[in-house]
């Protein structure tokens, strides 16, 4: 399942009303479960654990030679959060912490896993701080330009990875060329890595915990 | 005429077992074999239950009938591995 | 304190077939009057030798087939509809309402908003009109012969287990033997289905599955010897009526009954019950017909009714497996007959051992799904771990147990 959705110019249309009462709701009864209910269903199960603790280890620098980016690098020790080194858009006013795996050289399943558990807790933070921030009067649609010329650039710190997007118009209502840095792509690149020496029941784990979205790969 | 069953049926079974102890011996494709080898084993207890010993045909059945085979098949498939290519070559094993 | 609704299933039967027998033979004579020799042929029907044949099939029929496959149609539907609950939705529903004629089609009322019972048997005629699909280069023989081996396996087991202390086909002094020798003519089965089917998918899942089963035989056997130190008999019935009775602990007795669980055997039933689950291919241990890993193991490329026979036959070894954990350690079917009416002169009790029986079993398949369908699948290599590492000594523990306490007496 692919969570991005690049449009030139930016979002089509606005929120809808009562959006922020409606996220607020969802979001209290999700945190209530992912502090109490999830973890007895994946942490405390015995059976998760050792299925994916020890598989598909990477280390922190063949991470980061194999251009392996987001929580899968993190979940290698490194403090890599493109949100932190760079911040883009509003970030650089929300207080959030990224997600790193502390102990240091596991960069097996369940330390992806558990790196990307933790980001439920931070990103239903990010969004109610958004949300407090977020100006109460004012149109957010913006007219597509349709005849643009020169690039553009966006990064995004994708759940999958870094996601960098550069576009180049040149006066013609579609663009000259569009160019996207997929994640998963440069993810599975490491598959070498990640998958030699494991069993073949392990597959699942790896690409699971790797988050592999075969569309989003298709970039 | 006073037919003894008791031959007939022991004939039977020991020509179904004869056949299988061939077909294990000639057959071309081991898997073949270990299945034909599986048949004759469970002949084999069904002439122990024609004697009357029944905790021994479901012992033969247990062991022989049930592992035997299949660590034979294992035998095959983990050593073999250039007779199951030349096998595959020609026809399959 | 327990009793039979049918005490006797046999003579039950004689009685059924001599009436069918006479109902021909009354034809038979009618019609004798042009063609005589018929008369013969209704005498002949009439003797001892062909009623007895006749009711043999008939029992044969009615236990091994009815009964067993209206509880493997029950058993299916219990388990689909519980676990669909577990992930709250509402699970099948395709019942009696969805047939197109009346009065079941009514106009207002959808189609697909049923119990759901009858949802196995639209899945069976589907099946059944399927192609049967043949891999190329796959061992033909053998791809065809395998369904055949576990099905006859697995339906061998259900002549030898009784439903009550008179509803059985054959009660064998070593029946116990029987049932877990037919339990482990499983293994073959399923590696030639694996092997034959020319599919490198296949024969990974039908190796795993060899190899699990295999090493679960052992300590299943062995905690059965455990048992059998205590009961000394085979007998399915005999280990049944010894544990009719109400605990007798230090002279005093409890109002417990003397399930073989209660006493020392508990850990013997740990080992067997979790042996049982890797012999069924149920989740904890299904991988080798890991769902998101080999798309369906070692049955993929069966299409059709074969792949019907293989899948449901699954559930009939659940059945099987369910009987014979009750009958072993839960008491298979004691329990009290509450009343007992008199219907013309004979005893029918209102509850009698069949229910309890069928009972259990369902209570012991709704647990064993609910454990299906809440733990992770776990590796095969982590498996055999379980299994020979952990499961054998625990078998031998129980062992030595069983044996001390026997000694002391």
């Amino acid at each position: 399942m692919n969570q991005n959705f690049p449009r030139v110019g930016g979002v089509r249309n606005d929120l809808p009303e009562n959006f922020e009462a409606m996220c607020k709701r969802s979001i209290e009864h999700f945190l209530e479960k992912v502090k109490h209910e999830y973890p007895q269903i994946f942490h405390e199960s015995k059976v998760f654990r050792i299925r994916t603790e020890g598989v598909g280890k990477i280390s922190a620098t063949e991470a980061i030679n194999w251009g392996v980016t987001g929580p899968n690098l993190r979940a290698c020790g490194v403090n890599v959060d493109l949100r932190r080194l760079d911040p883009y858009e509003v970030y650089e006013e929300i207080d959030f912490e990224p997600q790193v795996w502390h102990d240091g050289g596991a960069g097996d399943s369940y330390a992806r896993f558990v790196c990307r558990f933790n980001e439920l807790n931070e990103s239903c933070q990010i969004i109610l701080q958004a949300l407090a921030k977020m100006p109460k009067t004012g149109a957010y649609r913006v007219k597509p330009p349709r005849r643009a010329e020169g690039e553009g650039y966006a990064k995004t710190e994708d759940s999958r990875g870094e996601a960098l997007f550069f576009v180049i118009g040149d006066g013609d209502d579609r663009p000259y060329r569009v160019k996207i840095r997929s994640p998963v792509f440069c993810t599975m690149a490491a598959t070498p890595i990640l998958l030699r020496g494991n069993k073949l029941a392990d597959v699942v784990s790896i690409l699971g915990s790797v988050d592999v979205c075969v569309g989003e790969m298709d970039k | 005429m006073d037919v003894d069953w008791e031959l007939i049926a022991f004939l039977v079974l020991s020509v179904f077992e004869v056949i299988g102890s061939i077909l294990v011996v000639v057959n071309k494709r081991l898997v073949r074999a270990a299945f034909w080898l599986a048949m004759t084993l469970v002949t084999i207890g069904v002439i122990y239950l024609l004697f009357l010993s029944e905790f021994v045909f479901l012992i033969q059945i247990l062991v022989y009938a049930g592992a035997v085979p299949v660590l034979f098949v294992f035998g095959i498939m983990l050593t073999r591995r250039k007779i199951m290519d030349e096998a595959t070559a020609e026809r399959g094993p | 304190m327990s009793a039979p609704l049918i005490p006797n299933l046999f003579a039950v039967c004689k009685v059924l077939t001599g009436a069918i027998i006479w109902i021909v033979q009354q034809i038979l004579y009618a019609l004798a009057g042009p063609v005589p020799p018929l008369k013969g042929l209704g005498d002949w029907i009439g003797s001892d030798f062909i009623v007895t044949i006749l009711t043999w099939f008939i029992v044969v029929t009615v236990v091994v087939l009815w009964v067993s496959v209206i509880n493997l149609f029950t058993i299916m539907w219990v388990e689909r509809k519980l676990y669909s609950r577990l992930q709250d939705r509402y699970g099948i529903m395709i019942s009696v309402w969805s047939l197109p004629f009346w009065p079941f089609n009514r106009t207002h009322r959808p189609t697909h908003k049923g119990m759901g019972y009858l949802q196995n048997l639209a899945d069976g005629v589907k099946l059944i009109q399927k192609e049967n699909i043949t891999p190329r280069n796959a061992d033909s023989a053998m791809f065809h012969i395998s369904p055949v081996l576990i099905a006859s396996s697995t339906l061998m087991v259900f002549a030898v287990l009784p439903w009550s202390s008179g509803f059985y086909v054959a009660n064998l002094d070593l029946g116990i033997l029987f049932i877990l020798a037919a339990f482990s003519l499983a293994p073959l089965g399923i590696l030639i289905a694996g092997w034959s089917a020319n599919n490198k998918y296949t024969l990974v899942g039908g190796l795993r599955a060899a190899a699990m089963l295999l090493s679960y035989s052992i300590p299943m056997v062995l905690a059965v010897i455990a048992l059998v130190v205590f009961t000394g008999s085979l007998n399915p019935i005999t280990i049944v009526q010894q544990q009719d009775r109400p605990i007798v602990l230090l002279g005093t007795t409890l109002p417990i009954p003397a399930w073989y669980v209660f006493g020392p055997q508990v850990i013997g039933f740990l080992v067997f019950t979790v042996a049982m689950i890797a012999e069924m291919e149920r989740v904890p241990f299904d991988i080798p017909e890991a769902e998101a890993e080999l798309v369906e193991g070692w049955t993929t490329e069966y299409s059709g009714m074969r792949f019907g026979i293989v899948f449901a036959f699954k559930w009939l070894r659940m059945l099987a497996a369910s009987a014979l954990i009750s009958i072993l350690y839960l008491g298979g079917w004691s329990g009290p007959v509450f009343t007992t009416l008199s219907v013309g002169g004979i005893g029918v009790p209102i509850v009698p051992e069949e229910v309890w029986f069928v009972l259990r079993i369902y209570l012991l398949s709704a647990f064993l799904v609910w454990l299906s369908w809440s733990i992770p699948r776990v590796r095969i290599d982590q498996i055999l771990n379980l299994g020979c590492r952990r499961l054998i000594p625990y078998s031998l523990v129980a062992i030595l147990v069983a044996a001390g306490f026997r000694a002391i007496g």
